[in-house]
């Protein structure tokens, strides 16, 4: 139900790259994932890439492009696209002119739906109305996870949706970076109940390598939610990225540093290259194309250093929750 | 120092009062969800609060003087003109701040006597009146029964004013009057009539003794001839009054003088439109003097505000009395205007609105897009509602009113279900409805969601926040079963699926057939429920089962009275199938006499006494011609048989197997002797509780420690132990059957109907200590698949599968009410907590629960000092009541109901 208090006319609009309904690995139960837009963070192994920029993308399928006519060159009043008939399909776009684009036309004008824009602008009341659809389905567990991106780039529409949904019974879950305001953190921290935040690497160099920026604000941010008396339930993720932060040594300090913030639940979840596609049609390159993901083996290994600093530690999707 | 039977069973090692699942917080815990009303309705609601239940001579003095003089009169047309002429006679009183006005009486809160029913039982106890009444078993419920000494309720005279029928005051001046009113019934009013007739039916001696005994109470006929049954506004929503009169008036020069193929009732269609014109054209007149009443206010009202808010008042009521309503207020005030007339045609409890935000939804939604209304407005409204359904009261004897209604009306309002193409019915407005109730608690309308697995999951948390107030509504039914039982029960009348999924609750929870109706507004169409049955629970009301087997036990005799009230059955009873199968043949000998004088009491009602309003309003009398005394209703199976005490004849019964049949413990007779001597308990009345914990034993004596010790310990129902909930299901199979071989007055099959209300007082008041422990005078076990208090040790869910160990689709309701500590379902995951609890119940097939969310503590605190808590609610079975307003009984009964700490 539309919550009785609180008006949702005039709440600030959310930029979403995707809606997942029945998402089953993003907190407990059945749950629909909202994506929202926009990162601080760059980290070279995102999964989710199309939602990294404050503004929408236009995705291409070169698998789809054929060659008889370009209407989309026609249809772009930015001259954005380039078309050579020599160089093999599909053509190529100025991305730079692409991201400051608003009518898209070139998305509606190709026929093979080779051309798909990546984000979209959701109102409050839009958004409840897709949950008030879906917790029918939800089953007791269930809930909406806010995920990205970086959800709290968005912090107007993220606090008017938390609220929102706290007034109407549903189960909150946020994945952050936790490269955040304090004071943000702690009013989403206070909304929700649960929280997954990342924890990258240990190192404030390294770090900055990975993702573009320094650790220092994360670990600062984690020792925060760990002395708060927050009600919701944290959970550390730390993605195993081999060659970045796989090594004894740093997964090592990561579970001492949780073990000393008492900060018991931690999920590894293991790089993988699903999102290579993803990089293709947004024009990026990927760097790891070819890197292999991480064993059973190696991931088991990795999982014992935070079990014997005491912390319940779980791989992947084999979670109790 | 007398030993109280906590002590005993502390000696023993075991316990009584039972908190299942944990136990609560140190400090009592309130309710968690409190909201305020708006300023108006609270404003309102304090008047309520302060007022009296008052009665008055007008309606039944205009009513009788124009009856009496109508002599030789047609029958319907008679009592037409006597009810137009009341109805033009009532004294119109609006009160400041009301947005919705008119009222059964010029008092705020109150009714008035319907002599023409039954005149003695008002009488005072010393009139000869009375005492005749008393003698025929009429008024012996009342002798049990009691109403709570508090809030409104006049139980003793002061001053100017005479208490009356235990509950109302009436001004010493008008008791002239109500008594002349009174005497010019004698001999003439249903109840005296029925009882000339009921006399001559076969075993008439049997039902005397069975109401002397309290055995049985509440004679429908004559108490309550209408109500537990679903209105229906379509009528006067769709067309107006102007239009009812006109097409009434065209009816009668169509069926004037023909018989059109029927020869037995064909003629009398002209009388019937006759009467509904008269009825109308009444009901039309005293909405216009209230229409002038308002007119008044204003020319005098000094302050602007109020001023304007007469003549919105008068303007409103100006139209509705003759036009269709145009917008959603019209609509509500037109809908709470033909409440009231209904409620003032007969004496009723129980008439439901029905969904009354499925209803009325079609001139909200048309306001809303107008933006003739926004959603605080309509809450507004919609608390008002409230407040004027609070205000209503049930004038019957004390029997009925005190013992079985706790003073409660039942106006049930149902929320959710399924729309007729069965897709999930709940709108917004239904949202509003709820919302509306937990901002501006009060008793009535009560509320129950028609729970279904396609309805919101929104929607149902809605509810749950709303039970979560302590109120205990909505109580939750389960639409599919009710579907189920309405498919069985109205198919052979011509109800098919569609139709099933109008069904609404009437009163507490007797489910009841309704139709869809065709309404046009503004060129959009609309499909809206409302009731088309008779009066769904009248009939064999209500029988004590512990009281059947004490008659079994003893060979017939009541052991309270010395009476015999059945014929020696002189068997050994030597087996548990022998005491089984005795149960169900005074069971079925009992409702053979009782099904009997009943056919006779309704029918003498119906002769002299139909309802013209009530039926016009119902498809498809209008159609048709025929009123419900000429089965002119669309379903007319409505007739039942309700019981009392089933969990303490089951425990009882299985206590005897365990002990005297399976073990050999003790012998029957041992059982017997220490039942005979309550266990060597003092009476209820004599400790002045009626609770089983509070009991205290005579003397010092450790006699019969030993057999009592054991009678509790045996196996109870509610812990999913196959050896009782055996013989629960063997008797929902047998009893549920059994209704359906006796016929009602309208040639149609009786129905099982299971629900307590406050029955489980009186009956346990009378009846001895039962082989379960249970001693004598103590309340029965609430409802009928509600545990005995403290006897459910396993959980919620071993209790849910007890309770659904037979198919409830099987009888019109059952009902189990739970009582939860605030604290097991704090928060918002609480409320989720409490809709999964909820889930599992209805998905495993149980018809009905309803929740009592309250620390017991504050209950017996409250019960210590009144004065603070005027406006503490709770649930008792099947409606919501002030506290102050409940007898003692109940009021033990409630506290010692198990607390769930978990859920």
């Amino acid at each position: 139900m539309v919550p009785l208090e609180g008006p949702l006319s005039g709440s600030p609009e959310g930029l979403i790259f995707d809606i997942q309904a029945h998402s089953v690995h993003d907190g407990p139960g059945c749950r629909t994932t909202v994506f929202l837009s926009g990162c601080p963070l760059r980290c070279s192994w995102c999964a989710n890439p199309e939602g990294l920029l404050p503004h929408p993308r236009l995705m291409v399928r070169a698998s789809r492009c054929r060659a008889d006519a370009y209407p989309c060159a026609d249809a772009c009043p930015h001259g954005a696209v380039r078309v050579d008939p020599a160089a093999p399909l599909p053509p190529s776009f100025e991305r730079a002119l692409c991201a400051t684009c608003v009518e898209h036309g070139c998305v509606s004008a190709c026929a093979h739906g080779a051309l798909e824009i990546s984000g979209r602008w959701i109102s409050l009341d839009e958004l409840m109305k897709v949950l008030d659809r879906d917790r029918d389905y939800w089953g007791p567990q269930g809930g909406i996870t806010f995920s990205g991106g970086e959800p709290l780039s968005q912090p107007e529409f993220l606090l008017v949706a938390l609220d929102a949904c706290h007034r109407s019974y549903i189960h909150t879950v946020i994945e952050t970076s936790a490269y955040a305001d304090r004071d943000l953190l702690q009013e989403v921290a206070l909304r929700v109940d649960w929280l997954f935040v990342d924890l990258k690497h240990m190192d404030p160099t390294t770090h900055r390598r990975g993702t573009g920026v320094s650790n220092e604000r994360i670990l600062a941010n984690l020792e925060e939610i760990a002395r708060s008396r927050i009600e919701a339930h944290v959970v550390v993720r730390v993605p195993v990225v081999p060659g970045f932060n796989d090594s004894a040594e740093n997964l090592g300090a990561a579970a001492r540093f949780l073990a000393d913030l008492r900060l018991r639940y931690v999920n590894l979840l293991p790089f993988h290259r699903m999102a290579a596609s993803k990089y293709a049609q947004l024009g990026q390159e990927y760097a790891h194309e070819d890197a292999p993901p991480p064993t059973g083996d190696e991931m088991e290994h990795h999982r014992r250093l935070f079990v014997d600093a005491g912390l319940e530690c779980y791989v992947g999707a084999e979670t109790p929750f | 120092m007398p030993r109280k039977l906590t002590d005993i069973l502390a000696e023993a090692d075991a316990q009584l009062e039972y908190r299942s699942m944990g136990t609560p917080p140190e400090e009592p815990t309130p309710r968690e969800i409190k909201k305020t009303p708006s300023p108006r309705a609270q404003r309102l609601r304090d008047l309520y609060f302060d007022a009296l239940s008052s009665a008055t001579s007008e309606f039944p003095y205009w009513y009788t003087r124009a009856y009496m003089r109508l002599d030789n009169e047609i029958p319907v047309v008679r009592r037409a003109l006597a009810l137009e002429s009341a109805f033009r006679h009532l004294t119109p009183t609006i009160f400041p701040g009301e947005l919705l006005v008119m009222g059964k009486t010029h008092h705020l809160r109150g009714s008035f006597p319907m002599p023409w029913l039954s005149e003695g039982y008002y009488m005072a106890a010393e009139d000869e009146l009375y005492q005749e009444a008393l003698a025929r078993g009429s008024a012996s419920a009342d002798e049990v029964s009691s109403f709570g000494m508090g809030g409104g309720n006049v139980t003793k005279s002061f001053g100017p004013v005479v208490s009356i029928a235990g509950k109302f005051g009436i001004r010493k001046e008008e008791v002239p009057m109500m008594l002349r009113t009174a005497r010019d019934w004698e001999g003439k009013s249903v109840d005296d009539v029925g009882h000339k007739y009921e006399q001559m039916t076969p075993g008439y001696e049997i039902k005397e003794s069975l109401m002397r005994s309290v055995t049985c109470m509440f004679d429908s006929g004559y108490t309550l001839p209408q109500g537990r049954e679903v209105i229906n506004y379509y009528y006067p929503l769709q067309f107006g009054f102007d239009a009812l009169i006109s097409l009434a008036e065209a009816k009668k020069r169509d069926v004037a003088g023909r018989a059109d193929g029927d020869g037995l009732t064909g003629m009398n269609r002209l009388y019937n439109y006759e009467a509904a014109v008269h009825v109308l054209r009444g009901v039309q007149a005293w909405t216009l003097n209230y229409a002038k009443e308002a007119r008044r206010l204003e020319a005098i009202e000094a302050e602007r505000k109020q001023r304007d808010e007469y003549r919105e008042i008068a303007e409103c009521l100006e139209w509705i009395a003759r036009h269709p309503p145009r917008t959603f207020r019209e609509a509500l005030q037109l809908c709470w205007a033909v409440h009231v007339a209904v409620l003032n045609e007969d004496a009723i409890s129980g008439l439901s609105p029905g969904r009354l935000g499925q209803v009325l939804w079609p001139w909200y939604e048309q306001d809303l897009e107008a933006g003739r209304i926004d959603e605080e407005k309509a809450l507004e409204l919609l608390e008002c509602l409230r407040v004027k359904f609070t205000c209503l009261d049930c004038f019957a004897s004390m029997g009925v009113v005190g013992g079985v209604l706790s003073g409660n009306t039942f106006n049930n309002l149902s929320l959710g279900g399924l729309d007729r193409s069965g897709a999930p019915a709940s709108n917004r407005l239904e949202e509003l409805i709820l919302e509306a109730s937990i901002r501006c608690a009060t008793t009535q309308p009560t509320l129950t969601l028609l729970y279904d697995d396609k309805l919101p999951e929104s929607f149902l948390l809605k509810a749950m926040e709303c039970i979560k107030t302590g109120t205990g509504y909505p109580a939750i039914m389960n639409n599919r079963t009710a579907i189920e039982f309405l498919m069985g029960q109205y198919g052979p009348e011509g109800m098919d699926l569609e139709e099933a999924r109008a069904i609404a609750i009437g009163g507490c929870l007797e489910t009841s057939p309704c139709s869809w109706m065709p309404l046009s507004l503004n060129g959009r169409s609309y499909s809206i429920p409302g009731g088309s049955g008779q009066p769904t629970s009248v009939g064999v009301h209500f029988l004590s089962l512990p009281k059947i087997l004490e008659l079994v036990l003893f060979d017939g005799v009541d052991q309270r009275t010395g009476l015999r009230v059945f014929p020696s059955h002189g068997r050994s009873l030597d087996r548990h199938e022998e005491v089984f199968d005795q149960v169900k043949l005074y069971f079925a000998e009992a409702v053979e006499v009782l099904s009997l004088a009943n056919n006779n009491q309704h029918d003498v009602w119906r002769k002299s006494n139909a309802a013209v309003f009530n039926s016009l309003l119902k498809p498809d009398c209008l159609d048709s011609g025929h009123l419900i005394n000429e089965l002119g209703y669309r379903y007319n199976a409505t007739h039942n048989v309700e019981t009392c005490g089933t969990i303490n004849l089951v425990n009882s019964l299985a206590a005897l197997k365990f002990l005297v049949y399976d073990s050999s413990s003790f012998s029957l007779d041992e059982i017997r002797k220490a039942l005979g001597e309550n266990f060597g308990f003092k009476t209820a009345d004599e400790v002045g509780s009626f609770s089983l914990a509070a009991q205290e034993k005579r003397g010092s004596s450790t006699k019969h420690d030993r057999i009592h010790l054991a009678c509790l310990a045996a196996p109870k129902y509610g812990n999913d132990d196959p050896f009782v909930d055996r013989i629960l299901k063997e008797w929902e199979d047998w009893f549920c059957a059994e209704c359906r071989a006796y016929e009602s007055l309208n040639a149609r099959p009786y129905y099982a109907c299971q629900i307590s209300v406050s029955t489980h007082a009186p009956m346990g008041a009378v009846t001895m200590a039962t082989p379960d422990g249970r001693l004598a005078g103590t309340t029965f076990a609430d409802a009928s698949m509600s545990a005995y208090a403290g006897t459910d040790r396993n959980g919620p869910y071993a209790l849910f599968a007890s309770a659904t160990c037979w198919d409830h689709s099987q009888s019109q309701n059952s009902q189990l009410n739970m009582k939860i500590h605030p604290s097991a379902i704090h928060g918002r995951k609480g409320t989720k907590k409490l809709l999964e609890l909820t889930r599992a119940y209805m998905r495993k097939g149980g018809f009905h629960i309803q929740y009592n969310v309250v620390d017991s503590r504050i209950l017996k605190d409250a019960q210590e000092h009144p004065e603070a808590y005027r406006d503490l609610l709770v649930r008792v079975a099947g409606f919501t009541q002030y506290w102050v307003e409940i007898g003692k009984p109940i009021q033990d009964e409630i506290i010692a109901r198990t607390e769930y700490e978990g859920v």
